[in-house]
């Protein structure tokens, strides 16, 4: 009886695995046109614009189907990484400057520069940087930004109201306003405390303002242990030192929620918080308006902007149709960017043609605002490799939370930087 | 014959009940664990081919002073956390020992509820109540009259506040293993001692302790291995701060593997930590049992 129920039970498995197998096989050979998939994990009205953007240049080339896939946004870098590396990673995706380096070291991009033509270049800003060095390595071009913005200093105009004090615009102001505003209920600033390349990429600006920098590309060596990278330290430093801020805070430090909800007075935000901080969004009642992030006495307003580029996978079947998808969503198309920018997602464009058509649509309130004073002048996020984003993450960390000073500290990372440099042989 | 035959179907029925979780266990462990060591001999981003680099990787950590920190941060935690889930978990399971059967289910189902929780959720959920300025930690002390603790964001309190989530999480379940050894000491033993004038702590030193030896190593040790593994909590609530201070020893792989992409390195460093525990747990099985004897 044993002997009859086991052959029984294992027939029965193997039927039910020829079946799945067939059933594997049918949807492997039902596939014969052109089609790429597109990773991104801008959801909402960002992805559905995106969506159309993939829609509509199906219409320009009816051969090709771009798919536009939504992946969570957690652990988004992750996720690219194993699909990519077990042979089931999309043929384009959203990448940002912070993470794009890494691909191209492992030659996982598509080389775009025989698409992108002199005149397609033109319309690209060339502001303080053009954002389209962020995305070359070795003179060849492996992305294209399709959106950017800035950050500033968002503040509760009740709060600063109520302290009797003006939004600063200098760091002695930032902790006078600080100390002020920070009481047993609420804190005066939200900083990212977090070690990590979002906590990195807040901190540029601080040390860029007082015309200190990261790397000497062309000679690859640092210049990080300079006097206005110790002052952007010990600025930070204080600031948790002195219980302005948080280390942990119920939501991300850079969410809108923050201020919105009046947990605290003053945070940096980015575009990504000004629908809804602005008139008609979720915080409106908040009556929250922004400046410039502060500068040290002597410094020159700079900005850090960050925004994703699309990034098609060297590993592609399609990789000629990949590149023209890319070049034709993000230096051709204007409507839709115009749309993304303004319905999708609030941001600016690296475009000049874009930018223009943005002026219409930003007539008012907060994102006009924004889009005047913040977005003009910046330097876009810097693409580093993960070893300098973690030395330097350590540096902020230590002036932060341990008894690091600014100027020891930036010599120490900036002695490490050079280390790792010497021994190092990727793109920069 | 017949008995031959008997004992030829249950020993064929074992292997075949046994076989399925064999197959998972296969799958989804030992193929994996061989895999990572595989991999372990690698230098790879995830990205690029893998390129052999043979025990690189593993005389790369005994140079790095941030692994070796981590795990001083590990071994910390694990001091904090033992002691202190063994003595609550048997202090609570002697509590319940002395009381009727549906309240003491009652009570038990409620110590267990915790540990149904998932380690992020509850993490979230702490993480609101350690809150400086708004959370109910800091406003029960207020109203106590104490100065509000920083908790999550002091480099001296984080890791004993990360303790206390994984100390409510997991007493339940150790309160349930001992009040099973308890409960399993046969009453005539205590019957015996109060005829003989025994107290209560001359009781439990000298009838409920040494009789649950076994029970004692079992907690000892997995609660020894579990505390070297935390995860959820530091990544959810502090990931690895304020400074380093919660930077345990496999929340420094998984930022090694997934934030620098080194793989093949963090996969050393696994096996490495994996060595740590073992020999940890051979130790205390030995210097445990010994006493035993």
């Amino acid at each position: 009886m044993f002997y009859k129920r086991t052959l029984i039970f294992l027939l029965i498995l193997s039927s039910v695995g020829a079946v799945l197998y067939a059933t594997g096989q049918q949807a492997v050979s039902a596939q014969e046109q052109v089609e790429v998939f597109f990773w991104s994990h801008l959801g909402g009205t960002a992805g559905e614009v995106l969506t159309e953007i993939c829609e509509k240049y199906s219409t320009i080339e009816p051969g090709v189907t771009v798919t536009y896939e939504l992946t969570p946004r957690v652990d988004w870098e992750n996720k690219i990484t194993t699909a990519l590396a077990t042979g089931t990673g999309p043929d384009i995706f959203t990448l940002s400057p912070g993470n794009f380096l890494r691909f191209v070291n492992a030659d996982a991009t598509v080389d775009l520069t025989p698409y992108f033509t002199p005149e397609m270049e033109s319309d690209f800003s060339s502001t303080l940087y053009n954002p389209l060095e962020s995305f070359r390595s070795d003179g060849k071009l492996y992305a294209i930004p399709f959106e950017g913005g800035g950050i500033a200093l968002f503040y509760r105009r009740d709060m600063l109201g109520s302290a009797g004090i003006e939004p600063p615009e200098y760091w002695d102001e930032l902790l006078l306003a600080c100390d002020k505003l920070t009481d047993d209920k609420i804190y005066g600033i939200s900083l990212n405390a977090a070690k990590g390349s979002n906590q990195n990429y807040q901190w540029y600006p601080f040390m860029w303002q007082g015309g200190g920098d990261i790397l000497d590309e062309v000679n690859r060596k640092s210049v990080f242990g300079s006097q206005a990278t110790a002052d952007a330290l010990d600025l930070w430093g204080t600031i948790i030192k002195k219980g302005y801020t948080a280390a942990q805070f119920p939501a991300h430090p850079a969410d809108q929620v923050l201020i919105g909800q009046g947990l605290v007075a003053m945070q940096i935000v980015g575009n990504w918080g000004v629908n809804d901080l602005d008139e008609g969004g979720k915080f409106e009642a908040a009556s929250v308006d922004f400046v410039h992030l502060p500068k040290p006495q002597g410094g020159k307003y700079v900005n850090d902007l960050g925004g994703n580029a699309l990034v098609g996978s060297s590993k592609s079947k399609y990789a000629d149709e990949v590149a023209k998808f890319i070049v034709w969503a993000t230096a051709e198309e204007v409507d839709l960017l115009i749309r993304y920018c303004s319905y999708g997602k609030y941001s600016a464009s690296p475009r000049v043609s874009v930018m223009n058509g943005l002026t219409s649509v930003y007539t008012k309130g907060l994102k006009k605002k924004f889009a005047d004073l913040i977005n003009p002048a910046g330097r876009y996020e810097p693409s580093l490799p993960p070893e300098i984003v973690d030395i330097i993450g350590d540096a902020i960390q230590n002036c932060m939370f341990k008894n690091g000073k600014g100027l020891n500290e930036a010599k120490k990372a900036s002695d490490r930087i050079d280390e790792f440099l010497n021994t190092y042989t990727g793109a920069m | 014959m017949m008995k031959t035959n008997r004992k030829l179907y249950e020993n064929l029925s074992a292997y075949f009940l046994l076989f399925p979780d064999l197959l998972l266990l296969t799958m989804f462990v030992f193929i994996p664990v061989l895999g990572s060591f595989y991999l372990s001999l690698h230098k790879w981003n995830g990205l690029s081919q893998m390129i052999f680099v043979g025990l690189g990787n593993y005389r790369r950590i005994f140079r790095d002073l941030a692994w070796w920190h981590s795990v001083g941060i590990s071994f910390l935690y694990t001091l904090m956390y033992v002691p202190a889930v063994f003595a609550v978990a048997l202090a609570l399971a002697l509590l319940l020992s002395n009381l009727k059967a549906r309240i003491q289910g009652l009570f038990g189902t409620l110590y267990f509820v915790p540990f149904a929780v998932s380690g992020i959720v509850a993490s979230f959920i702490w993480k609101f109540l350690y809150s400086p300025k708004n959370g109910y930690i800091n406003q029960a002390l207020a109203f106590l009259g104490v100065a509000p603790q920083l908790w999550l964001g002091s480099t001296k309190q984080a890791l004993i506040s990360v303790v206390i989530v994984s100390l409510w999480m997991h007493v339940g379940f150790n309160m349930i293993i001992f009040l099973a050894g308890i409960l399993d000491i046969p009453a005539n033993y205590y019957e015996a001692a109060e005829i003989d004038g025994a107290r209560s702590v001359t009781k439990f030193f000298r009838i409920t302790f040494p009789l649950l030896r076994n029970t004692n190593i079992f907690i000892l040790i997995t609660s020894s291995i579990l505390s070297f593994q935390v995860f959820d909590q530091v990544k959810a609530m502090t990931n690895g701060g304020p400074g380093d201070a919660t930077n345990v020893s496999v929340f420094h792989i998984y930022r090694q593997a997934f934030e620098m992409f080194h793989f093949g390195y963090s996969a050393s460093m696994a096996f490495v930590l994996f060595m740590i525990i073992l020999v940890i747990s051979l130790l205390q099985l030995n210097v445990l049992k010994s006493s035993r004897d």
